[in-house]
This record gives structure tokens, C-alpha cells and sequence, in this order.
């Protein structure tokens, strides 16, 4: 459905007209104008993996600096809006293009005059650039498994249990031996449904706050290094 | 125009999100474990992205669900929103009616969000939010509950005309809990007195007409975290306005504030900004104002570029 004029100019002025953006007036306000112009016909569309990455980054861009548009005053402000975010999606496909082509080492000059950008995706295609489907999914990770990390993750839970350097036994809180990380990676990790924090605060008579912080300040960490130093890369995580 | 079709968001599954999710399925046992990581992972980070599209900050890094060991275990979709708290995404592909949501994936939860995922996993759409806590099999029902998820991510500013009227949330403890009796004997009229008087020499004041709450917050990966004290001093003054002292301490009060802390405050569409930065040896930072009724008062505390917000208004 085409966007109408007025629905999108009051709906502009009231994102542009100064609500705080934290409000919750502002975000129900930006997330009605996403839905209409996820509905716009005049978007292009394509399910390939590069221009979903685009358009995403596109509706980021979009609702960050929409202040910064400025309606042409001879068209429509509706196509004058779409052009904007249009310009910025097909810039996007177009910048995203030159990375990956330079990554499969293909051509990576664009006709200036192409007129639909999304033909640079199929080039991109034809040369295995790919992402699964759910039918395909299970053929496709069969596929990518990492024998070395799954066997990094299995030492480490013996490494938990076995704790021969009595890592996991020292690190406590205060005067609390009792509650230190190899028995809570027991009851955590190694009990199935894990145990609660509350049962176990309850159980050992802690403090549930004295517990969690433990856990999540002096525990996950702690384990973390385990598994580094056992050979796990958290490369590219964040 | 009011078909559900029109009314979900659509939120598309880039190259990003598949790079994750490949990295994190790679590291599991078996197909079926893989597939749970694979999905679960694309689901997060749809919301991720989301709520990154309208300005909410998320931790990842934070998130029970990015964590190697705790990923492998546990069957888990969490996203932490630093300030709100941990919620868990979970999947579902087209057709499926119910979900199974395991113990692990419902502590300290501050709700489901039901997240479908497109056949070709190249969009996802939200489903349905619910509060309600349940283990077992959550029976999808609602497409019109997304609102009620915006509310949850949007909590409205501190409201300090009801602390005058002795409302307070939760979050919000009196000072007396940041002293030792000793202390508190010493310096009986809290912490704000001392603050008001300076730019008030002449004028008596009696403490009573002061109020003063303190509220834990944590800034900062989880590495090197910071938590830290937020003490908000108000009293009415002349012409309606609101006397206001915002102080920054360490959770220790015997210790010093990090190196490059910064309190900051700003006021309503640009009216002004204050700031100022923990040098070597603070103890505390403080910024006063007064502002009238009706203004919003964003109160920012920043380290690296980390930062927490909290908002008020009177």
C-alpha cells in the first residue's frame, strides 16, 4: 500500500517535534512508521543476505538521523521521504558489495548507471555466497561443526569436575568456602534443570545477592579463562 | 488497514546474524543441539537489532546466550538491556503454535518475546510478549501484545512529585543504608545538607523538607564492571521549583570514584547541560540545579564509553 501524505507528515512531526527518545510515545511513533514503510511497494526487496544486512542497517540509519531529512518541496513529501531512504539502502547494498566482491576477489567496479542494484547481490550468488533455510539447516551444520571446539568444551567440563589446580575450589566469597564456583558449576551447569539461585542461596544459608554477584563477578570469568587457556578463541563475539 | 500483516514489524536476518549464528552452532555436539544454538542465536539478535533501531541499548556480551559455556548447556535466548533487565527471545519457525520454554530459560526473566523466523531465515517478526512465567509449553496466542513489550523497554521517568508524597519504587532505597550507624549519628541530616547550604548560606533549613534516596547502578562490561551509588536529593523551593542534587559515590563510600568517571545532567530540548569528571582521588561527584515543574531531568554517569540513564521529572 502506498504511503498517504498526511498520515506520513503527522507522523513525522510528531517524531520530529521534539519527544524525548526514550519515551515510550516516540518509540510507538517510530516502530508505526517502520511498519509503513516495511508496506511500501516502492522498497526493493530481496531475501539475499547482503541486502537484509543493508536494509537493516538502512532503518538504523533512518530512524537515527531523521532529523536530518529535509522533504522536497516540489514532490510529494511521501517520495520525497522514500527517496531518501532509498538512496541510503542502495548506497549500503553498494557498499557491501565492494567488500565481499573484494573478499572473493571478484570485480569489484560498479556501473554507476546500474539501475537496480540488487543484480550486484545475484553476482555475489553465483560465486556461493549463501546462508541457509530451516529445511536445509540440519545438511548445513553437519557441515560447519568444529571437532576441535567441541572437544575444547569437553575438557573443559572434565577440567571443572576434576579442578586439579584447585582454581575453582579457591575462588569464594570471604569466609564462604563452601559456596565456591566448581560447586555452583555443578549445580549450574552440571544439574539438569539447573538449580535455582534461590534454592541454592537458601540451601547454603547466603545471601541471594552475595551469591549472584559471585557467580556472575568471580565465577563466569573465572571459568571463561579456563576455557581460553584450554584453546577456545572467542574471536569476532562482540 | 489494520490487518495483522501491516501491523508486525519485519525484522530482516542479515549476514551478521548468520556469522554468529554459524560460529556459536559450530561449537555444539550434535545436529539437534546445533539447530536449538543456530536458532536461538537468530532470534536474539533480531531483537538486538531492533531494539538498536530505536535507540535501546542491549549487552550481548552480557547475555547468558553469547557465553560459550552457558550456551552449550543450557537451552537459552536471553538479552540482557542493561537498566531494564534480561529477556529471553525465543524462536519459533512458521506453523508452530506452541513453544518449549526450559527452567533455565525462565529465571529472573523480564519476559518472553515469541520470535518467528522466516522459512529461508531471512526475516523475523515478533509474535507475542507475555510477563507471565510459565516452563513447559507456551501456547502462542496474541499478535497485539508488541505494545505491551514497547512499555516494558520505555519505563517512564522517576516521578519526584511522589517521593514529596512518600512513594518511592523499589530501585530507590533510603540513604541510611549507605552509612554505618557511626556515620549516620555524625552527620544526621544526610547527605544533601551540606550541598543545599553551600549555594543557600543564610537561609535555615530544616532537613526534614529534604528527601534523599539512593539507587545501585552498574556501569560497564563485565570484566572490569562498576557499580555505584546515584544519591538524588529534592526539596521544593521558591516559585514551585525543584531543588535537585545529584551525587555520584562509590559503592564503598571509603573508596575512590574510577579515574575518568563523568556525571552528567541534562536538561529539557537543550536547555543545558552540566557535567563534570572524576579526577584521581574523588570521593564523590555532584551536580545541583533546580529546575520548574513538568521539565525532564536526564541524568547520565559515563565511563569509557559506557554510559547508564536515568530520568526524572517533577
Amino acid at each position: 500500500m502506498n504511503i498517504n501524505d498526511e498520515d506520513l507528515k503527522q507522523l513525522l512531526d510528531n517524531i520530529r517535534g521534539g519527544l524525548d527518545r526514550e519515551s515510550l510515545e516516540w518509540r510507538q511513533a517510530i516502530n508505526r512508521l517502520l511498519i509503513k514503510l516495511q508496506n511500501s511497494p516502492e522498497l526493493l526487496t530481496s531475501s539475499h543476505f547482503l541486502y537484509l544486512e543493508a536494509l537493516d542497517k538502512t532503518w538504523e540509519y533512518v530512524i537515527e538521523n531523521i532529523h536530518k531529512f529535509e522533504p522536497k518541496p516540489e514532490i510529494p513529501i511521501s517520495e520525497s521521504f522514500m527517496k531518501w531512504v532509498k538512496g541510503y539502502l542502495v548506497w549500503r547494498i553498494r557498499d557491501l558489495y565492494r567488500q565481499k566482491a573484494s573478499e572473493l576477489s571478484l570485480d569489484t567496479e560498479i556501473n554507476p548507471d546500474l539501475e537496480n542494484p540488487l543484480t550486484l547481490l545475484d553476482i555475489l550468488s553465483e560465486n556461493g555466497f549463501n546462508s541457509p533455510t530451516v529445511s536445509g539447516l540440519d545438511a548445513y551444520l553437519e557441515n560447519k561443526r568444529q571437532e576441535n571446539i567441541v572437544t575444547i568444551l569437553q575438557n573443559f567440563e572434565t577440567y571443572v569436575l576434576e579442578d586439579p589446580e584447585m582454581l575453582l575450589r579457591n575462588c569464594h566469597p570471604g569466609n564462604r568456602p563452601d559456596c565456591n564456583c566448581q560447586l555452583l558449576s555443578i549445580k549450574r551447569l552440571f544439574t539438569d534443570p539447573p538449580e535455582k539461585f534461590t534454592n541454592i542461596a537458601r540451601k547454603l544459608g547466603i545471601k541471594y545477592q552475595t551469591l549472584k554477584s559471585h557467580w556472575e563477578r568471580r565465577c563466569l570469568p573465572l571459568l571463561q579463562q579456563i576455557l581460553k587457556d584450554l584453546g577456545y578463541s572467542n574471536n569476532g563475539e562482540s | 488497514m489494520n490487518s495483522k500483516e501491516e501491523q508486525s514489524i519485519q525484522i530482516p536476518i542479515g549476514i551478521e546474524a548468520h556469522r554468529f549464528a554459524d560460529k556459536f552452532a559450530a561449537e555444539q555436539i550434535n545436529i539437534e543441539k546445533s539447530k536449538q544454538v543456530y536458532l536461538n542465536t537468530l532470534a536474539v539478535y533480531a531483537v538486538h537489532r531492533y531494539l538498536k533501531w530505536l535507540g535501546v541499548k542491549t549487552d550481548l556480551n552480557k547475555s547468558d546466550c553469547w557465553n560459550p559455556i552457558l550456551r552449550h548447556r543450557w537451552n537459552i535466548a536471553d538479552l540482557v538491556i542493561p537498566n531494564i533487565g534480561k529477556l529471553e527471545c525465543r524462536p519459533v519457525l512458521a506453523g508452530e503454535t506452541t513453544i518449549s520454554v526450559p527452567p533455565e530459560a525462565i529465571e529472573e526473566r523480564i519476559g518472553f518475546l515469541v520470535v518467528q523466523l522466516s522459512e529461508d531465515l531471512s526475516q523475523a517478526q515478533f509474535l507475542e510478549f507475555t510477563k507471565t512465567k510459565v516452563t513447559g509449553f507456551l501456547e502462542i496466542k496474541t499478535l497485539d501484545s508488541l505494545d505491551e513489550f514497547i512499555h516494558v523497554i520505555s519505563p517512564p521517568p522517576v516521578n519526584l512529585g511522589n517521593w514529596f508524597a512518600a512513594i518511592f519504587d523499589e530501585v530507590w532505597q533510603p540513604i541510611d543504608t549507605l552509612f554505618n550507624p557511626q556515620e549516620l549519628a555524625f552527620n544526621p541530616r544526610g547527605l544533601a545538607f551540606k550541598g543545599f547550604k553551600k549555594d543557600n548560606g543564610e537561609e535555615k533549613i530544616s532537613s526534614s523538607e529534604i528527601i534523599e534516596r539512593v539507587k545501585e547502578i552498574n556501569l560497564g562490561l563485565l570484566a572490569n564492571s562498576q557499580q555505584l551509588n546515584l544519591v538524588v536529593s529534592v526539596r521544593k523551593e521558591k516559585n514551585q521549583e525543584l531543588g535537585c542534587l545529584f551525587q555520584i559515590f562509590p559503592m564503598n563510600m571509603e573508596e575512590y570514584l574510577p579515574v575518568g568517571l563523568k556525571l552528567k545532567v541534562i536538561l529539557e530540548a537543550g536547555e543545558g547541560e552540566d557535567k563534570v569528571e572524576a579526577e584521581e582521588t574523588k570521593k564523590k561527584l555532584r551536580i545541583r540545579l533546580t529546575e520548574l515543574p513538568g521539565k525532564l531531568i536526564t541524568v547520565q554517569v559515563h565511563i569509557d564509553n559506557e554510559y547508564v540513564t536515568e530520568k526524572f521529572i517533577f
